[in-house]
């Protein structure tokens, strides 16, 4: 059977809205948050934009960066400098009570996913 | 130098290969080294011009008409001379506005980066509504399918299948054409003033729209339109040009402005290897390139006219998705099957493919504002 261009043309537009739909349903459900209302949110996926402000190791020797002086991104291996204006995924998780006199004690931590320099 | 010849000569033959881009075969080359795989890309462009135009499979959208057009013509060899002097006057040119750029684009970067969002969404509505009228309603919901699957994925890397998909694989799968027509050997020399004026056309232009993120060079070739009606080989030209200067200047833009805007460049992030070796490496790439391009027309297009070119297309076509299953994963292929579905949509509806440029930047535009 041949098919004509019409028939061509909306069988690629159905499979194409079709799979924007899976790739929705199956979307890792991170929310959008912002940096200033991060450190009292600080749990969950999350999905956040800033600018950074500042670049640092970390004690183990991880690269991270911060958003604020209350919320620090740990990154994997992408490169992001202070000044970058970056989109962030990761999980967020507060720096927990026992932290000392840690630096990064009382902050809210997001261990990237994801980072992508805007 | 050895490195760099093995580079050029390595991708002068994948670029033979249809349909594969060169930032598919990158992450196999770029362990050996910036001195090998910026040779490889650049000679990749010279080369690619031939399954682009002699196949029917294009690796640049905009390219594929008015090359065709020749081959029809039995002007193929007319064709790839004029893309390959074209390309290399580019990167000439590319490379002499060095020193300019270097002055000025990192103050102008700074001065404009607020007028960027604006811009590239001036650009995507101004690619969809040259379409003509029947056609608008088609290039709308590409753009707005494009834009979406760009949302989704934006904050992941996944650029490999969005990218195979709009502009490779569903240009295999569309692709019905078998092995170009009988060709006559060159009547005529390529004008060279015509060349060399779509050839720093598209170096200006492509420094203008090259540093805007998720443009890509096909714009190049839209924009050159305002300048004047251009003629089927000015047209090629421009659009063969605006790849080179592409390529150059993005590898120039991540030195000065700290950005990555093509693969390659992307693939360099991180190596320092200064702008004046980087000038250097480019015009010697090119100029290899474009000599064994030359020289080769007569037997490449003579070999073209005697494969199964169904066979090659599905090759690659294989070699498309397992590139694609093995560095993004099962994701990766459902991204890859949805952006090939919208680039069948836009080829069965005879739409520019040039408007799934949007999946890019639409998103960057709205993340900066």
């Amino acid at each position: 059977m041949e098919l004509d261009e019409k028939a061509l043309t909306r069988i690629s537009l159905v499979f194409a809205v079709a799979g924007l739909l899976v790739l929705y349903v199956f979307q890792d459900g991170y929310r959008d948050a912002d940096v200033a209302s991060l450190p009292d949110d600080c749990s969950g996926k999350v999905s956040v934009d800033g600018a950074v402000k500042g670049a640092f190791f970390t004690k183990t020797g991880s690269y991270a960066v911060s958003l604020s002086k209350d919320v620090l991104v740990l990154l994997k291996n992408e490169a992001a400098f202070s000044g970058d204006r970056v989109l962030v995924r990761g999980r967020a998780q507060a720096s927990g009570g026992n932290c000392g006199k840690q630096a990064s004690c009382g902050k809210c931590w997001i261990f990237a996913d994801s980072v992508r320099v805007l | 130098m050895i490195e760099a010849l093995a580079g050029v000569a390595s991708g002068l033959l994948a670029g033979l290969v249809p349909g594969v881009h060169v930032n598919n075969l990158l992450p196999f080359t770029a362990f050996l080294g910036p001195y090998f795989f910026i040779p490889f890309s650049i000679a990749w462009l010279f080369s690619s011009a031939f399954p682009s135009i002699l196949l029917g499979v294009p690796s640049e959208s905009l390219a594929v008409l008015p090359g065709h057009r020749l081959v029809l013509a039995g002007r193929a060899r007319e064709a790839l001379v004029l893309c390959t002097a074209a390309a290399l006057l580019s990167l000439l040119a590319s490379v002499a506005m060095l020193p300019l750029l270097a002055v000025f684009l990192p103050v102008l970067y700074e001065k404009s980066a607020f007028a960027v969002p604006y811009l590239l969404f001036a650009i995507v509505a101004a690619v969809a509504l040259s379409e003509r009228g029947t056609k608008k309603p088609s290039a709308a919901i590409v753009v707005a399918m494009s834009s979406a699957l760009g949302f989704l994925t934006f904050s992941s890397d996944f650029l490999l299948p969005l990218l195979s998909g709009f502009f490779g694989l569903s240009t295999l799968l569309a692709s019905q054409k078998g092995a170009p027509p009988a060709q006559r050997p060159m009547e005529r020399k390529i004008p060279l003033g015509p060349v060399v004026r779509s050839s720093l056309l598209a170096s200006f232009l492509s420094s203008f729209f090259g540093f805007l993120p998720g443009v890509s060079s096909g714009i190049t070739a839209y924009a050159s339109r305002a300048f004047g009606r251009l003629s089927t080989e000015g047209f090629l030209a421009v659009a063969s040009g605006a790849n080179a200067s592409y390529l150059a200047l993005s590898l120039f833009a991540l030195t000065l402005i700290g950005r990555a805007r093509s693969g390659t460049a992307a693939f360099l992030q991180g190596l320092d290897i200064g702008l004046l070796p980087l000038a250097g490496i480019i015009l010697f790439s090119g100029a290899v390139s474009a000599f064994a391009c030359i020289h080769a027309t007569k037997y490449v297009i003579r070999q073209y006219s005697r494969l199964d070119y169904r066979k090659i297309a599905l090759s690659s076509a294989v070699f498309i998705i397992m590139v694609n299953l093995l560095f993004t994963g099962i994701m990766g292929l459902l991204i890859l099957s949805i952006s090939t579905s919208i680039g069948l949509f836009a080829i069965f509806s005879r739409t520019k493919r040039i408007n799934c440029m949007a999946s890019l930047a639409v998103p960057v535009a709205i993340g900066m504002l």
